[in-house]
């Protein structure tokens, strides 16, 4: 028996794009994105090259003036305070507390918005050596900036 | 003129939806770009100058820690004659749950119920990873966590 089958049907040239249901996902992600966004400070990104440490603590991060310490350099509010080679500088820590007072009391004499606090946040590789980091202790403590929010990835 | 057909002047609208979606595009690469999927969160501590004449002035008693280049840790009171105690962590053990510290930690509180604040210092190579490990290890013993320069 000759069995006939029905040639395919072809799919039309100008089928269109299911542009309503991509709006939905599209929606659905934007939702996602915005909330996500809302929730952690959107200010607070550590550059690529510094890996904080982890550890458990659920403290939000508050917004304050933020000191960033990698292997490259010292950064208060973006600004560059020193620069370094491998966490060190040839000046000697004299040099890395010069040069965060500095910027620290630059801050703070503007008096307005976080500098008008006490608080600092820190953002420091967990390779940075405490030679490194004392100096900014230091300094900050001289620039009324005694309260000090270390941060770090938080475990789960 | 039937009641479901529409008047003479009525038009047909139909939403263009693709500069909607190109919009929605560029806010999503820009929230994509923007967003730092790690959780951040934050041990508060608090920073002060000191010497020897302000520790010797402080009337309240501190527990210092300073962490060792060794990888040891060590305890003392101050103000104290007592010797210092010393423990090290095994490799891979976070201070968290190191049971001598934490010993250590309770009998210090039994001696002075109102101790408060711990101090803590470092070696100069001692890394921020393992500065960060005490801090979190103190933060629940201590209402405060001092960073000092070291001794």
């Amino acid at each position: 028996m000759k069995k006939r089958f029905a040639a395919p049907r072809r799919m039309s040239p100008s089928a269109g794009l299911l542009i309503t249901s991509m709006a939905d996902v599209f929606m659905i992600l934007l939702v996602f994105m915005l909330k996500s966004y809302s929730t952690s400070l959107s200010t607070l990104t550590a550059s690529a090259a510094t890996r904080l440490p982890l550890a458990i603590s659920e403290t939000p991060v508050k917004d304050a003036i933020k000191i960033e310490v990698s292997r490259g350099q010292i950064l208060v509010d973006q600004k560059r305070a020193v620069t370094l080679d491998g966490f060190t500088t040839a000046r000697g820590p004299g040099a890395i507390r010069e040069g965060v007072s500095r910027l620290l009391a630059a801050e703070r004499s503007r008096g307005e918005g976080p500098a008008t606090g006490s608080a600092l946040v820190l953002l420091a590789d967990e390779k940075a050596p405490y030679d490194t980091l004392a100096p900014i202790f230091t300094a900050a403590a001289e620039t009324g900036f005694v309260d000090v929010q270390l941060v770090v990835v938080r475990r789960e | 003129m039937s009641a479901n057909s529409p008047g003479e002047g009525a038009q047909e609208v139909d939403l263009n939806l693709a500069p909607i979606i190109d919009c929605f595009t560029v806010i999503l690469t820009y929230l994509l770009a923007s967003t730092s999927f790690l959780s951040l969160a934050a041990l508060d501590t608090a920073v002060g100058v000191r010497d020897a004449a302000t520790a010797a002035a402080n009337a309240e008693p501190a527990l210092e820690f300073q962490l060792l280049e060794s990888g040891a840790l060590r305890m003392r009171w101050n103000p104290s004659d007592e010797p210092p105690l010393e423990w090290s962590p095994r490799a891979g053990e976070r201070m968290a749950d190191n049971s001598a510290m934490r010993a250590a930690i309770r009998k210090a509180r039994t001696r002075n119920p109102l101790l408060g604040e711990a101090v803590v210092s470092a070696e100069g190579r001692v890394p921020y990873g393992r500065l960060i490990d005490l801090v979190e290890a103190l933060k629940p013993a201590f209402s405060r966590v001092i960073l000092a320069e070291a001794p």
